[in-house]
Formats: C-alpha cells, structure tokens, sequence
C-alpha cells in the first residue's frame, strides 16, 4: 500500500475499532487489510474517529487495550528535572 | 510549632513549592510579562527571608521535601552574593532536615560561570527561559530599549552546555510558533537543548491580551502538537517534552490522579512577595489586583506567618469559590479526571472569578493535549491489535 493508502487505511481501521469494537477491526485485519497503525504519525485521525466516544470511554478502552506495561513503553519516560509549577515565563 | 484552626485541618496539603520573589526586577521587558512591579528593584531583605523560612520550617505545612522556585522577577538580577547569604540562613534555619531542592528560573542574559560554579555548588535547577529561533524569540522576548534578547540566552546555553551543567527550557508558545515546530525542534536539536516545557501565552495578571484570543485555534494547537510528538519519537532521547511526560503519565497511570492538583489545594504551593506577602493556590495571582480577595495577599511573614494564611477572611473566600469552580468542572467537564479542575488563576484572569470553568488555558493547554496523546494511544492500540493478529506493521 501506498503511505497515503496506507494513513488513509488506519483512519478506517480506527473508526471502525471504535464505532463497532475490536472485533470489526480484527474482520478487516483477517482480510488482509492491515490496521497499519503509523504510530509517529502527524497526521489528525478523522473527525468522526474522535466523536464516537466521550473522553472518559476513551480513557478506559486505552488502559483496557494497553494495559500498563504497553502503555509505559509508549513514550519513553525520562526523568525530567522540572518543577512542579510550570507556568513561568 | 504554630497550629492552624481545627477547620482547616485536612483542607490543606503538604507544602511542596515555595515560590521566593528575590525582587519582582526584571532587566527585560517581555511583551507577554504578568508581572505587575517589574521595574521595581526592590530585594527580599535578610530579616524577611529569615522570617519566612522560620515559618516555613516551623510551620504545620512543612514535610521531608520542599522546592524553592526563586522566580517572578529576573532573579539573578539580586546577585550571588544574595543567594550566598539565603542559602547558608535556609540551611541554618533547616534544623529538622528537610530535602530543600533549589530552583532558579532565568532569562538567561545574566548568566556566566560564577553563577554556574554556584549553581554546580549547591545542585540548583535551572530553567531557562527561549521561545526558539531569533524571528520567534525576539518578537517578544525584548530588552527595556525594545532589542532582542535571544542571543545573549544562546550564549547561556552555550555555556551550561560546556559546563555539562543540566537545564531546561521553557517555550512560551504564541500564535506564530504554532506554525514551526519543526523549526522548534531542528532549534532544539541544533543547540543541545534536551528538556522542554512549553507555556501558552495566556492572559494572567497585567498581560490582559493574548495572540490566542478570537478564532479558535484549539485545532491550530493539537496540529502543533501532532507534529512534535511525531518529531520527538521519530528522534529517541534526544528532546524529552514536559507536556508530554505529563500528558501519559495521567492518561497511564490511573493512580497519577491522586497526586491531585496543588492549584486547588491550599498551603501546597505558596508564594512569597519581596516584602513577605503570603500567597496560595496560583502563584500568578500575587501582585494582582483584586477587591474581593484583597490582591491575593493571605497573610505576610511578618504578622502571622504562614500559619497565619488560613484564617483570613480573604482566604477563606477565595478558597471557598476555587471549590465553587472546581465542582463545576468536575460536573461539566468529560476531561475532569486528567485536568483535576484547572487553574484558578486562568479561571479569575479570563472570566473574572474562580466559581467558573472553561478557559483558554483549559481549550489550549490541557483539552488539546490530551486529546493529542488519546489519538496517539488509540493507533498504538491499533497497532498492537496487528501485533497480536501477527500482522505486518
């Protein structure tokens, strides 16, 4: 698949894993149309992909699907020497 | 040790951040500035220093760890020998050992090796303030006589870097950087800068516009920061970003929400005005005006110390409304559980009190980055669902 295809794929594959559940997004994955999730992408989701469920639902499915251990590899955690208040100019 | 009324028992929280205002001076003139009495060059006498850090130490809110954010005002502007004095009386009057953690925010313009022999000397954090390249920077960031200062804030960098002496930079973003991350970040790459926090320019205290203002740029802001993040991960451990530290670790960790939100809490934060004016909850709010809360002073060093906050009738209102506000946001508000209420001082500045809720910081600052770091956890989500199915990436 081309990159654009390719993004273009993903953003289906998102919106339908969060309109109809995982399960639909593993149909299309069986089918050979790989949710090819581009993870350092810039590119927004679709605007429907990011209506269909309040932040609190979205919150819950993403620790559900992640579960700690996946999401602490997904940002690399250094630690930071910041303070804690962070409005300074 | 001073008692606080048994009303107040448990409102309160530990004391974590003492913000010191050294002298509300600052040797530059930036177009976003807050602060009200910048061109006052006062200083912080030794006998209110001592005062406070008796109270302090003394004192009901006082735990095993404590930061000194010296800040609000140029603070290298007081000179070393300033700090040599402070630092020796905070280490005489801190008779029960507690881990006091100094932090200096700085322009960066003052900067040379006997501050970082100093800095070095005393393990002080240092956080230095650069809004990017010179055609950012500059456009606010300006001497008195209206010059630009970025240069002389790179020559800082340069120096802690030769020094190996660790720092982070903080980015005021405006509505012209938020075109240039990738500009942003080739300028952070290209100067060793490794830690950074980014600000909005918000409207606090005296800075009563801002670029933000008008359209919606909320969507403006996410681009930003879609674009960052995929520059930062495409780029490991070379630029960690505070906001996106913070970001994950809320939505990762269920269990970051009880840290809650020291803005809201009184005695967690607290601020200190350079003749001992006693402040809470926002730093930002010392200095401003206000009728109804008495410009924010809850109390002085000098008249009942730290103790002495709590009891005030002006406290005590404002307390009072920032709960107001606070509970409309847990009531309105689906983003409540990562942003735990927001900042007061947003609140007060923009809306023109606390019992509120929406504000820019809140669209720019926190709704937009946590709807940023979801879109990222959803396709990674995604992509671990192709993980499990043994599909190619």
């Amino acid at each position: 698949m081309s990159n654009k295809a390719t993004t273009a794929f993903s953003r289906t594959a998102g919106f339908f894993a969060r309109r109809f559940g995982w399960a639909c997004a593993a149909t299309l994955a069986t089918l050979g149309i790989a949710p090819h999730a581009d993870a350092a992408s810039s590119e927004p989701p679709s605007a429907q992909s990011v209506q269909v469920n309040s932040i609190p639902e979205r919150l819950r499915i993403v620790r559900e699907r992640l579960g700690t251990e996946g999401l602490q590899n997904v940002h690399h955690a250094k630690q930071l020497r910041f303070t804690q208040w962070y409005k300074g100019r | 040790m001073e008692s606080i009324p048994n009303s107040m028992c448990g409102t309160h929280g530990a004391l974590e951040l003492l913000v010191v205002q050294a002298t509300p001076f600052c040797n530059i003139d930036c177009a976003y500035c807050y602060l009200p009495n910048r061109s006052s060059k006062a200083r912080m006498s030794e006998a209110t220093l001592e005062r406070l850090f008796e109270s302090v130490f003394s004192g009901p809110f006082v735990s095993d760890r404590l930061t000194v954010l010296w800040h609000a005002g140029e603070p290298l502007v007081a000179g070393i020998d300033y700090y040599r004095r402070a630092f020796a009386l905070i280490e005489r009057l801190n008779r029960t050992d507690v881990g006091v953690t100094h932090s200096i925010q700085t322009n960066g313009t003052l900067l040379g090796q006997h501050w970082i022999d100093f800095f070095r000397l005393h393990d002080v954090r240092i956080g230095v303030s650069l809004d990017g390249p010179p055609h950012l920077h500059d456009r606010y960031r300006r001497t008195r006589n209206g010059g630009g200062t970025c240069e002389q804030v790179l020559r800082a960098v340069r120096l802690l870097r030769r020094n190996d002496y660790p720092f982070h930079v903080i980015t005021v973003l405006t509505r012209e950087s938020l075109l240039a991350a990738r500009d942003l970040f080739k300028f952070y790459l290209e100067n060793g800068i490794s830690e950074v926090a980014f600000n909005i320019e918000e409207i606090q205290g005296e800075h009563s516009r801002s670029s933000f203002q008008g359209e919606d740029l909320g969507e403006a802001v996410k681009s930003f920061f879609r674009e960052l993040l995929a520059l930062v991960e495409s780029h490991p451990g070379k630029v960690a970003v505070r906001e996106f530290a913070g970001v994950f670790g809320m939505i990762t960790d269920p269990g970051a929400a009880d840290y809650g939100n020291p803005q809201t809490k009184p005695m967690r934060i607290v601020t200190v005005g350079v003749n001992g004016e006693l402040s809470t909850f926002s730093p930002e709010l010392i200095g401003s005006r206000s009728e109804r809360y008495r410009n924010f002073v809850f109390g002085n060093v000098h008249a009942g110390g730290l103790a002495g906050v709590v009891t005030e009738s002006n406290f005590v209102d404002a307390y009072r409304d920032i709960q107001l506000g606070v509970a409309k946001c847990r009531q309105s508000c689906e983003y409540f559980d990562l942003c735990l209420g927001g900042a007061p001082a947003n609140k007060f500045f923009e809306n023109g009190s606390f019992a509120t809720t929406d504000t820019l910081h809140c669209r720019l600052s926190k709704k937009a980055l946590i709807d940023v770091a979801l879109e990222r956890l959803e396709r990674a989500s995604l992509l671990r669902l192709g993980e499990a199915l043994k599909l190619p990436r």
